[in-house]
């Protein structure tokens, strides 16, 4: 049970797993993408920087040695890399660089500086290349005062000292001398021009010259720190190392990216399997719905069919019925009327006896099968668990029906085996009956030959006892073999016609076999014979020597029925107080207890028979006179019915014997009657060998003459 | 004849294949062609002092619309003055004062500088506080003595203004915003670029100049004026100090803040009297002249700028001779940008 939920559940679980996997996959995947697509947005800012910085740097350059005449060029490098920097510094605002943002606000910091740099330079280039271009005008004019002078050559060679110092703009060899180098040659100019001629020292030029000679060395030093600012402030490293740094993550951000696309292309690719799996499954459940759905029509039709020919059987089995209750009822009337003409000979008289006795009986055994059969339909057959002499059972048996056999001149055989047990639990009312209905059958469709009772004991576990009939009779077609055992069914509708029969009989045994707990089988040949095997467990748990196994001899136990085979009828002395309403009954029974020398007292009912009984009340009738010795009461009747009124002679204390005579034939009335007080109980029709079993039972015997019944 | 075909497509397919993979090999290196026009814009590009060409890449509805925020009045405050007021694009892009009136006739604090041209300076104001000309355009609007107005009442003004809402509406996806003003004003501003000037067209080898103006270009060189007026504007390309050989602010006295230059930005005694080099750009029709407008001609701005940045007395010829090349500066807006009325 647990199993299947989950199997249901697994397919539809792994596709939501896997849909689930997949909304990650494709979430993480363009994370990753997200975040290679802002590392390179953030690289590109970097580039833009870096070029618009390399471009300045070389504009300054290009300013600063004269090879730019004018501004512009450097403005625009300016503008680029001021709105490069403007850039940073807004996607630092953004919080793009989170993890940089450090080095950003440096680099920011460091952009700033150079941007005032930028401007020191400018404002200095511009004033330098003036005091460079004036300067050689200054110089000039000195060299001509030397010249007028006639300056010795230390002079001409200090003045160009002098020149050369101020006007070189080769700024790295001189870096960090500062005026030095200037100082140095105009000190030598002065001293040169002292010892030439010391009035010079004050002239205007050389005052101008000096003057200038330390302006443009200034300047030249402003420019070129200013310069320094622009190109050596260490962008650069600070690029660099960021650049490299965002190259590394965006190689591991798209390496993360193509991983997740991988695992993406994965997840979906087994997405798409659980999906195609769970339409093949959901296909193949349909199928099987489909089939299971053809299964259930053909069985409803199946069934259909079955109740249709059931519902048939039934039909035909009342018609069937009918006809068979019809035709002995009809034998019974016209013989009936036979004798009330009174006009019929001797043997006309016995004729219709007989033909009555007959039919009436077959009567009742139609009766009898279809109350069975209604008792077994309804649940309500039990079978009782008896301590029972096998041997008797059977032996019983054979001997009602081989006065049968003899009359149709069959040969009939009973074959023991080499042991048999002393006893078995079973139900031997049932069993009889079974046994009975399988020999007459057999007789019955056997018109000559033999039919053998053979009995089986198999000493296995359960002590099966198997009791087997077979006769050479007309055999059944082997297609009617399945059905055998249905109820409403004859092996041929024909048959019945041929050979009577209610058609009850194998399906009531079979019902009876089964609630024994047996089974009953059966192998026929049409025009050879049949064979019927009861096999019946016998309950006997104990060893079987325990249960005393013995060679069965015949005579070994009285028959029951050996009065009626004999014929012979005990006389008995007593009193019988007939309780019974029917007037027809009443005649019948108190005649036969007559017969048996019996005196009857009738009571026409309860009521009645209680006050004969006990005593006190009028409406005793003739049956006033008591005591009596055995009390056959009828349990339906008017006024006060045998229950009540057994009870109420128990609980008055009155032992007399009661036997109660009752139509309720089926099972529990006997219980029922014992309950309200009776000792034993026959059944309506009485047959009369049971009643002269009751008169032996609960009356003394009286030395007797012999009656025919 | 279907086997010729047959060969013919493949031969093509294989071409066209060549081809493609090899674009160089239908795109040979074009020949060096030097002709007249090109080797003289070669050589007045690298000079000192490039001529002007037209402005290119503007949006012309954005122009449009620059144009007539730039002459609306209901920006201002009191809804009199327009950004025309003070930069009368007819008449050499300022006001001819020295000193502007703006709203409520309150005067300003230093002399309104020309519009034309603006879009090639490297900064704006005297002070280059602002880098764009975006930037600049907060300053006039907002300032208390010039239009005094603010960016919430200017953006509600122009939405109740059905005509501003749509062209904006039309030139920019947020319509009215304040990005939106300052950008069409910046690109009419852009394409404020005055041509054809005699000088220019000098340059470009179109015409000669007098003999005094071609001597004043020269001495403009020996001088070293050309060390800070140099590029396209002829200057607003870098700061300097203003009395490099003299005190300027001294000798004239009653000095102001507007008189503290890039100190007023930096804070810095380094840039203490440090203002942006002016372009001289069309200076004939900029008068009066300096940051705070005092001198009303040429030669007075000659003399005073030969005296305090370079340390020289010039003669009256020369003074002459760098007039008349400064009143060659002068150029016009392109035909198509007629100035509005």
């Amino acid at each position: 049970m647990n199993a299947q939920p989950s199997a249901r559940w697994r397919t539809p679980s792994a596709v939501l797993l896997l849909a689930a996997g997949t909304a990650l996959a494709w979430v993480m995947s363009n994370r990753a993408a997200g975040h290679a697509e802002q590392t390179l947005r953030q690289q590109s800012v970097l580039e833009r920087m870096w070029r618009a910085d390399a471009v300045l740097s070389a504009s300054v350059l290009d300013l600063r040695h004269g090879h730019a005449l004018h501004f512009d060029e450097v403005v625009t490098a300016q503008r680029d890399f001021s709105s490069a920097t403007d850039v940073l510094r807004s996607s630092l605002e953004t919080g793009v660089w989170e993890r940089d943002a450090d080095a950003i606000e440096k680099l920011v910091a460091a952009a700033a500086n150079k941007g005032i740099s930028l401007e020191r330079f400018k404002s200095a280039a511009a004033i330098l290349r003036n005091s460079q271009r004036y300067f050689p005008l200054v110089a000039s004019k000195v060299a001509g005062l030397l010249a007028r002078a006639r300056a010795d050559a230390r002079s001409a060679e200090a003045l160009q000292s002098v020149v050369i110092a101020s006007l070189d703009s080769s700024s790295m060899r001189r870096r960090g001398e500062g005026t030095r180098p200037v100082d140095a040659a105009l000190t030598e100019l002065r001293a040169a021009v002292r010892e030439f001629r010391a009035e010079l020292l004050t002239s205007d030029e050389l005052l101008e010259l000096e003057r200038q000679s330390r302006l443009v060395t200034r300047r030249r030093l402003d420019a070129d720190q200013a310069m320094a600012g622009v190109t050596q402030t260490r962008l650069d490293d600070l690029l660099q190392d960021l650049r490299c740094e965002l190259i590394e993550r965006s190689a591991t951000a798209a390496a993360s990216a193509k991983r997740h696309r991988g695992v993406l292309i994965f997840v979906v690719f087994g997405l798409l399997l659980a999906l195609v799996s769970a339409w093949l499954r959901l296909k193949r459940s349909h199928t099987e719905i489909s089939e299971a759905n053809e299964q259930l029509e053909s069985r409803i039709q199946a069934r259909t069919a079955e109740l249709e020919k059931a519902s048939r059987a039934k039909s035909e089995f009342l018609a069937n019925m009918s006809d068979e209750i019809r035709t002995p009822m009809n034998a019974i009337l016209g013989y009936a009327d036979v004798l009330r003409d009174g006009e019929a000979s001797a043997d006309e008289v016995d004729h219709a006896v007989e033909s009555i006795h007959r039919n009436c009986k077959f009567l009742l055994a139609i009766i009898n099968d279809i109350l069975d059969l209604s008792k077994i339909e309804a649940g309500r057959m039990n079978v009782e668990r008896l301590e029972v002499d096998p041997t008797d059972v059977v032996r019983n048996v054979f001997k009602m029906m081989e006065q049968n056999a003899a009359q149709r001149g069959l040969d009939f055989q009973l074959i023991w085996p080499a042991k048999m047990p002393a006893k078995v639990y079973t139900d031997p009312t049932r069993w009889t009956q079974v046994l009975m209905n399988l020999v007459s059958n057999a007789l019955k469709f056997t018109e000559s030959g033999s039919v053998i009772l053979r009995v089986d004991f198999d000493a296995g576990e359960a002590g099966a006892l198997a009791v087997i009939v077979r006769d050479t009779g007309i055999g059944i077609e082997e297609s009617r073999i399945p059905t055998l055992f249905d109820a409403f069914t004859q092996a041929d509708a024909s048959t019945t016609r041929r050979f009577g029969g209610t058609g009850l009989g194998l399906a009531v045994s079979a019902r009876i076999v089964e609630l024994l707990g047996g089974e009953i089988r059966v192998r026929s040949e049409l025009g050879v014979g049949s064979e019927f095997e009861v096999r019946v467990a016998t309950g006997l748990t104990a060893p079987l020597e325990a249960a005393g196994l013995r060679a069965p001899k015949d005579g070994a136990a009285p028959a029951p029925g050996s009065e009626s085979s004999s014929h012979a009828l005990r006389q008995h002395s007593g009193h019988v107080l007939l309780v019974e309403d029917g007037r027809d009954n009443q005649i019948l029974i108190s005649r036969a207890l007559r017969k048996r020398g019996l005196q009857v007292s009738i009571a026409e009912n309860g009521q009645e028979a209680c006050d004969a009984l006990l005593g006190g009340g009028d409406s005793c009738g003739d049956a006033c006179g008591g005591p009596f010795d055995l009390v056959l009461m009828d349990m339906q009747m008017p006024t006060m019915d045998g229950y009540t009124a057994a009870s109420r002679v128990r609980n008055a204390g009155l032992r007399t014997p009661i036997v109660a005579i009752t139509a309720h034939a089926l099972e529990g009335d006997r219980q029922r009657c014992i309950d309200a007080g009776c000792d034993d109980y026959i059944t309506k029709p009485v047959d009369w060998r049971v009643l002269n079993r009751m008169l032996d039972r609960y009356l003394s015997a009286s030395p007797a003459k012999a009656a025919i019944s | 004849m279907s086997r010729i075909i047959e060969l013919g497509i493949v031969v093509g397919g294989l071409l066209t294949l060549a081809v493609y993979l090899d674009p160089a090999s239908i795109d040979p290196p074009k020949a060096q062609r030097h002709d007249r026009d090109s080797r003289v814009s070669e050589r007045v590009e690298r000079g000192p002092i490039p001529p002007l060409s037209p402005p290119v890449g503007l949006d012309p509805e954005r122009v449009a619309l620059g144009e007539r925020l730039f002459h609306e009045p209901g920006l201002s405050r009191d809804g009199k003055i327009s950004c025309a007021s003070c930069h009368d694009i007819a008449s050499g892009g300022d006001d001819g004062r020295r000193r502007s009136i703006g709203v409520g006739g309150a005067e300003g604090e230093i002399n309104a500088p020309t519009v034309l041209n603006a879009a090639l300076g490297f900064r704006q104001f005297w002070d280059g506080r602002v880098e764009t000309l975006e930037e600049q355009v907060d300053g006039p609007i907002g300032h208390k003595s010039e239009m005094g107005s603010d960016w919430p009442s200017v953006v509600a003004w122009l939405q109740s203004q059905d005509s501003y809402r749509k062209s904006f509406e039309n030139s920019y996806d947020d319509g009215v915003t304040p990005d939106n003003v300052r950008n069409a004003i910046a690109n009419y501003e852009r394409s404020l670029i005055t041509v054809d000037s005699p000088f220019d067209r000098f340059l470009r080898g179109e015409r000669s100049l007098s003999s005094s103006a071609m001597r004043g270009y020269q001495r403009f060189i020996e001088l070293g004026c050309i060390s800070c007026h140099q590029g396209r504007a002829i200057g607003g390309n870098l700061f300097q100090r203003f009395g490099l050989f003299g005190d300027y602010f001294e000798d004239r006295g009653d000095v102001t803040e507007a008189d503290l230059g890039r100190f007023a930005v930096t804070q810095k005694e380094i840039d203490r009297y440090v203002f942006k080099v002016p372009s001289l750009r069309n200076i004939a029709r900029t008068a009066p002249y300096l940051h705070d407008g005092s001198l009303e001609s040429l030669s007075e701005v000659v003399r005073t700028m030969a005296h305090y940045q370079l340390g020289v007395r010039l003669p009256d010829r020369d003074v002459d001779d760098l007039v008349a090349f400064l009143e060659s500066l002068t150029g016009e807006l392109p035909r198509e940008r007629l100035p509005h009325k």
